[in-house]
């Protein structure tokens, strides 16, 4: 167990609202993804009166590293938010899991004492990205996996094919995803000042674009197989493809209490884990497996757990397969309602996180998320009053 | 056998055997029994040497290292399982022979190594391919109904991975040298003056380390691919070919083949390999599938001799820069043509030069137009406005408005400026080619050329031969054709040609279906199920409701006594029933790539015009639909419009997307037989000329002739 004083806490977080992304339709669609990420470190560092010199890092998680983000975007938004050219910048990719990832990278650096204030970010600026060249894979790779295991919409049809998913199941589940965090939304602007509010405003969008407090199972029915005939999945019962960034300042214990920063969470565990491509979905299992078994704790000590929901085909065969409690999961809807921009995803699952940990008054949650090509990764918090 | 053998042993090195591939008098080899033989003696003659240490397998053929299995040999074979099975073990035995050599053995492969040539290549321990463009490797064969019969399907996944293989196999497409070096299926990608010396080199290393020793070991083992990757690469790829399968089984028997044999070795995967290809071969899409192979063949090798002598022209000018002037030129360009491209319209012009550049050098693996191939194609396109520049080509091909008047004004000047060996054609689909050749100067040297919509895509092309046409025309016209990598057929001078003459039939009888209260849907569902595109009546809102109208009215001119002129088709064009092009036809669109919907205000008018309740089954609205354009090709050979049946067939396919495992209109025919064609027709004999079998075919179904010869 980490020295306490030496525990990675997380003092505060943010976000941009998530946009569709859309060349013509998208709300942020004409703002850079290096922008998007300076909004969230600006907004860290403004409102927590934060010293630009203390921050030994800035980790950002980017999943499809092309144009402005191609040659290490979190030097640049850092650079762009006027953080000291003494602060250094990394860039890290493990695809969904790139911003959890950076907050784990951050968590053992502290952990280690190897550093003590990290800002932590996550960004996906999925408007005009070009689907993935033909020739990605080593043609030598089909020894092992179909190359189609590259469509993660394939993966979900398999899964639901595999794990008896029916198309009303994953549409119940889409449906609940929206009025969740419909509900949550409104809730948060009656509620701002008991947390910090999760959204930043930039420009003047203030709300996620994709949620659909007015859909309905009818609507949901009504929408054809996005990726295979007589398939299940449909663009209803998926993530959508999303604009957005989000940040976390995370440090030492001894230093929040010393800078008297509010500690929302604790950092307690990380995991890591690999699946099969072709079953990419139920990356999460063992992810959260091996956290709990580093934490020592059983599944029923977990309060509430954020699930990422790249599509619910997955979200669901995790739950079923994972034996989750499904009244645990995603308690202010998922990404199916309010987008996937996928680096940013890890670090809005750790701010949707923080918030039910307190809302409900739970003590310990997990984020977990899925990554393409078979893996998972998990996070677990502790709640501290 | 063959006087003169196919195969060749030397030995450029001492213990180094070479065996070179070389087919007499043809050029490409072909594995045909009698060379499998020779190889057979071969192969007993290397195994007693035991000097030997490497055997080297090529060919002398430039281009071609082998084609494949003896495809006509085959067919011979179809009505013979016993004796299929027979030819299936024999090549099992031989390749079996060649891969159990105590010596290494390779493949030098230069040019193209389809199907059994590339089994035989696969049978050996190592290929060396070579990185010349002509050098592309594949299994073909599920484009004949067929999976690959001679341990294919058993090697190959064992090479190169499962799934690479079911990729390869399922769909039949082929590969580069580098390709196929970068995916393992070749060791080396080499210049083609390369390739035996980097084979002897290559059998000297294997000789000395033994290493395809333990690679055959490896290879005779099942394949490493865990099962939920497996389950999920048979899911996905059984999704994608579901559609299909119902009429074209292969692919989807390819994949659970090799997904079942994943975990078995070798010989036993070679077993189920056999069984699996014995189910497939003789079937009806088999034969269809063959059938349509050896129509393009002969269409390419055999059909229009003249042609083939004849020199293709190496300019072309296309007048009229709409659609079709586009895709003629683009075409034209792509195939290294000289193109100059004119119009009336500068303005245009110069919009349209750009289109057709772009889709000359479009290059689908980028999705746009390759960069550099722009930069080559552009010298050799011209937008030009004058006449002089016009006819300074060897063809002038017009694709102006569909006018008589205009047409022969435009053709009238260009033909006094035509260089003495160039010719005129029209790309009219409409208009005789005869009537605009009334009003030239030298109709001699004139001919239609009738491409179809979009030409990128539709490899057929029409040569209308008028009253006038000189055989050196069509001839020339037919090397152009071919030049430009298109089938032509050619078709004495008449209404609606081929094509458009035997669709017409099949759009009628839609609707006179629709008079005895069948709907646009069930109709359309019919004719999809037997293998269409599109259903009649679909394909009647994508044509344009007036347009086919202004159609079907000059074939009611030419055959008043079986063609129907219907009120219907009016009503629906005076109600603004256009079709996809305003959104309403005889279904609702609700934008311009819409499916197709049911329209009850389509619906309420077509129900004025039932006749009369006679619904019928799905098969018989099958029969009715296709009987009449059978004998429609029935009185087209009967008047010798085409040189014989199978330009029907092709055309068919080709020019109106007759399902090719159907194998077209006579080849379906033929499967059915005389007498049950006969039968077919037997409810409908009291509906008039169209039901009229034409003699032609009362000949055939009496056992008197054959229809695709």
């Amino acid at each position: 167990m980490t020295n306490l004083s030496r525990q990675a806490v997380i003092v505060d977080g943010v976000r941009t609202p998530f946009g569709r992304a859309h060349s013509e339709k998208g709300w942020l669609r004409n703002i850079r993804a290096d922008e998007l990420v300076s909004d969230c470190l600006h907004q860290l560092a403004v409102r927590n009166y934060l010293d630009m010199e203390l921050v030994d890092d800035v980790i950002v998680g980017c999943a499809l590293q092309t144009g402005e983000t191609s040659l290490n975007i979190a030097r640049q938004a850092a650079l762009l938010t006027g953080l000291p050219d003494t602060c250094p910048a990394v860039t890290v990719n493990r695809l969904c899991g790139s911003s959890l990832q950076a907050l784990h990278y951050a968590v053992h650096a502290i952990e280690a004492g190897q550093a003590d204030v990290q800002l932590v970010a996550g960004v996906e600026k999925m408007t005009g990205q070009p689907p993935p060249p033909a020739d990605l894979f080593h043609p030598r790779m089909g020894m092992g996996v179909p190359p189609a295991a590259i469509s993660m919409g394939m993966t979900a049809e398999f899964l639901a094919y595999r794990y008896g998913i029916s198309r009303a199941e994953q549409d119940v589940f889409a449906l609940r995803s929206h009025q969740l965090a419909a509900a949550a939304f409104a809730a948060d602007r009656q509620a701002i000042g008991y947390l910090a509010p999760e959204i930043v405003c930039s420009g003047k969008i203030s709300s996620d674009q994709t949620i659909r407090p007015e859909t309905n199972l009818e609507a949901l029915a009504q929408l054809p197989p996005a990726f295979m005939r007589d398939g299940s999945v449909t663009a209803g019962n998926s993530s959508p493809r999303s604009d957005g960034a989000a940040a976390l300042l995370v440090m030492s214990r001894e230093r929040a209490l010393a800078l008297d920063l509010p500690i929302r969470a604790v950092v307690r565990a990380t995991a890591v884990a690999g699946v099969s491509p072709s079953e990419m979905g139920l990356g999460p299992i063992p992810a959260i497996e091996k956290l709990l078994a580093r934490a020592k704790l059983q599944p029923s000590d977990i309060g509430s757990i954020e699930l990422n929901e790249a599509f619910a085909a997955q979200a669901l065969a995790c739950i079923r397969q994972g034996q989750l409690d499904p009244d645990k999961v995603n308690r202010r809807g998922g990404a199916i309602a309010i987008g996937h921009p996928l680096g940013a995803s890890g670090c809005r699952l750790i701010l949707s996180l923080v918030h039910t940990l307190h809302s409900d008054a739970t003590e310990f949650g997990i984020a977990a998320m899925c990554i393409g090509m078979g893996q998972g990764i998990a996070t677990l918090l502790h709640r501290v009053d | 056998m063959p006087t003169q053998p196919t195969i060749s042993l030397t030995f450029p090195q001492p213990q180094f055997a070479l065996l070179t591939f070389d087919l007499p008098g043809k050029s490409a080899n072909i594995l045909s029994a009698a060379v499998m033989n020779e190889l057979a003696e071969h192969l007993q003659v290397l195994r007693a040497n035991t000097d030997l240490q490497a055997v080297i397998l090529t060919s002398a053929k430039p281009g071609t290292f082998i084609a494949g299995a003896d495809i006509r040999e085959f067919v011979g074979l179809m009505d013979s399982p016993g004796q299929v099975a027979k030819l299936g073990d024999r090549g099992h035995a031989i390749l079996a022979d060649l891969a159990t050599l105590p010596v290494v053995t390779i493949a030098a492969i230069d040019g193209i190594c389809l199907g059994g040539g590339l089994e035989l290549a696969l049978a050996c321990d190592r290929r060396i391919v070579t990185t010349n463009p002509k050098t592309q490797l594949g299994l073909p064969e599920v484009k004949l109904g067929l999976i690959p019969g001679w341990g294919g399907c058993a090697r190959l996944p064992r090479l190169v991975g499962l799934s690479t293989a079911v990729e390869m196999i399922t769909s039949g497409n082929l590969l580069s040298g580098e390709v196929a070096r970068d995916m393992g299926l070749a060791d080396e990608a080499v210049a083609p003056e390369q390739l035996l010396p980097a084979a002897i080199a290559l059998a000297q290393r294997e000789h000395a380390s033994g290493q395809f020793l333990r690679h055959r070991g490896q290879s005779s083992r099942a394949l490493l691919m865990n099962a939920t990757e497996r389950d999920f690469l048979r899911f996905t790829t059984a999704a994608k070919l579901s559609a299909a399968s119902k009429h074209e089984p292969a692919a989807m028997t390819a994949l659970n083949l090799l997904c079942d044999s994943a975990e078995v070795d070798l010989p036993t995967a070679l077993a189920r390999e056999r069984d699996a290809f014995a189910q497939l071969f003789g079937s009806p899409a088999s034969r269809a599938l063959v059938h349509v192979f050896l129509l393009q063949d002969h269409n390419k090798h055999d059909s229009q001799a003249a042609a083939l002598k004849a020199k293709s022209p190496a300019s072309v000018s296309v007048l009229g820069a709409g659609i079709m002037g586009i895709g003629i030129a683009a075409s034209a360009l792509r195939a290294g043509l000289q193109v100059r491209l004119g119009d009336a319209n500068q303005k245009v012009l110069t919009k349209a030069a750009e289109d057709c550049l772009l889709e000359a050098a479009f290059n689908p693996a980028i999705k746009s137009a390759d960069p550099a191939k722009l930069a080559k194609l552009a010298a050799k396109l011209s937008a030009v406005t004058t006449d002089a520049e016009l006819a300074s080509s060897d063809v002038v091909i017009e694709a102006i408005i569909e006018n008589l008047d205009i047409k022969i004004s435009v053709l009238r000047r260009l033909e006094e400026l035509l260089g003495p060996n160039a010719f005129l054609a029209s790309n009219t689909s409409s208009i005789p080619i005869t009537k605009i050749a009334a009003g030239l100067a030298r109709p001699e040297r004139f001919c239609g050329m009738h491409f179809f919509n979009p030409v990128k895509r539709m490899k057929l092309v029409e040569v209308i031969r008028g009253a006038q046409t000189s055989d050196e025309t069509i001839a020339a016209a037919v090397a152009l054709g071919r030049k430009m990598g298109k089938m032509p057929i050619v078709v004495a001078d008449g209404p609606g040609f081929l094509v458009n003459r035997l669709l017409s039939p099949y759009l009628n009888e839609a609707i006179e279906l629709l008079h005895d209260g069948h709907t646009p849907a069930e109709v359309d569902a019919a004719a999809v199920e037997y293998g269409m595109p599109l259903g009649p009546l679909a394909l009647y809102d994508l044509v344009g409701l007036d347009t086919a109208f202004y159609a079907g009215r000059t074939m009611f001119e030419a055959w008043p006594d079986r063609v129907r002129a219907s009120p219907l088709l009016p009503a629906l064009i005076k109600r603004g029933r256009l079709g996809r092009k305003n959104g309403k036809g005889f279904y609702a669109y609700l934008e311009a790539t819409s499916e197709p919907t049911d329209d009850p205000a389509a619906t309420e008018i077509l129900q004025k015009y039932i006749r009369r309740e006679d619904r019928v089954t799905p098969q018989q609205l099958q029969d009715r639909l296709l009987l009449p354009m059978l004998f429609e090709a029935c009185r087209v050979l009967e008047e010798g419009r085409v040189q014989d049946g199978r330009d029907i067939d092709l055309g068919v396919i080709f020019g109106l997307g007759f399902p090719a495992f159907r194998g077209g209109i006579l080849h379906w025919a033929q499967q059915q037989g005389g007498a049950e064609i006969l039968r077919k027709l037997e409810p409908w004999r009291d509906r008039g000329g169209r039901y009229e079998p034409p003699q032609l075919l009362l000949d055939w179904a009496a056992g008197k002739r054959n229809l695709t010869a």
